[in-house]
């Protein structure tokens, strides 16, 4: 078997590709609602906020928890919790602290909208990881290859192979306090070098608030942000 | 010593990870990478254990001699320790 490598972001791709081996189901995303109090439109997962037909269908807080364990119980130890907007539900909480007890690596999907100072005091309790996922976008046809690098300020993060055309690199180390978080996209022979607007993220620790503005990059090929 | 008892042991693809669990995730930022040795004294340390307890039992487990296996366990422990994972 080859050596693991040192570095999370490495690690936590190498892992799975190990569990594949062996048919283990190590990943899981749970849509917690398909409701989302944004629209954008590149998004399959919109419906209104207010549709109440779409609400009674989700799945209740204690509904998620047994098929939780049971993916637990086969494997799964990494979760993404999606939605829709995830903030939407007031029973967050009540679905995500009982998640954080089980032994699995957390990462949450919001677009930020809805983390009020409450949010951000109990998301600061019990963390889950911080994932920047940056798209490479451009008018022309085809699909960009190449790699992402992932700044905070003018320190590198972590270089991530583009696949489709996004490129996603989290991490649990951030420290408290503000980062300008940058992506730069390598280009290749179709595609030119660019770089992504700066998206301010606030790292919450105790007594911090959590933001994220935009709550993730677009890339347009070719541009110089 | 034995260890604490807020993370997880998890298996993926034949390695085994120690996952924080609630608060302890602040103080870890990350999780622990163990191998063969290094869970079984992680399932050792479940009860109270000594180093020469946790070290005979890994010389009688695996192909190493008592004393390289005395040194590995205190190596172990220490840094176990310093990540804060166990209770002196």
């Amino acid at each position: 078997m080859t050596t693991l490598p040192a570095g999370y972001g490495p690690l936590v791709r190498e892992l799975p590709r190990r569990a594949a081996a062996i048919r283990q189901p190590v990943n899981g995303a749970f849509e917690l609602t398909e409701r989302c109090n944004l629209s954008c439109r590149m998004c399959y997962v919109r419906h209104s906020a207010r549709d109440v037909a779409r609400r009674q269908k989700e799945l209740s807080a204690s509904e998620w928890l047994r098929p939780t364990q049971d993916a637990v119980d086969n494997g799964m130890v990494f979760l993404l919790l999606t939605g829709g907007e995830v903030f939407l539900r007031p029973d967050f909480f009540d679905i995500y602290t009982p998640l954080t007890r089980l032994g699995i690596i957390l990462t949450l999907f919001a677009n930020g909208t809805l983390v009020t100072d409450k949010i951000a005091q109990r998301l600061a309790e019990t963390q889950p990881s911080l994932t920047f996922v940056a798209t490479v976008s451009s008018a022309a046809s085809g699909t960009p290859t190449g790699s992402v690098t992932f700044c905070d300020g003018t320190t590198s993060l972590g270089n991530e192979t583009l696949t489709g055309a996004t490129a996603t690199y989290t991490t649990t180390t951030l420290s408290a306090g503000t980062h300008s978080i940058t992506a730069t996209y390598s280009g290749d022979t179709n595609f030119m070098a660019s770089t992504s607007a700066v998206l301010t993220q606030l790292v919450a620790a105790a007594g911090y608030t959590l933001s994220a503005s935009p709550s993730s990059f677009t890339i347009k090929s070719g541009s110089t942000c | 010593m034995k260890r604490k008892d807020d993370l997880v042991m998890r298996s993926i693809g034949g390695d085994s990870l120690l996952v924080p669990t609630g608060a302890r995730v602040l103080e870890m930022h990350g999780m622990v990478l163990l191998n063969s040795t290094g869970r079984c004294m992680w399932e050792l340390l479940a009860q109270e254990r000594s180093v020469d307890e946790l070290a005979a039992t890994i010389a009688e487990r695996f192909d190493v001699d008592e004393l390289r296996a005395h040194a590995d366990v205190q190596s172990f422990v220490v840094e176990m320790a310093q990540m804060g994972l166990l209770e002196q």
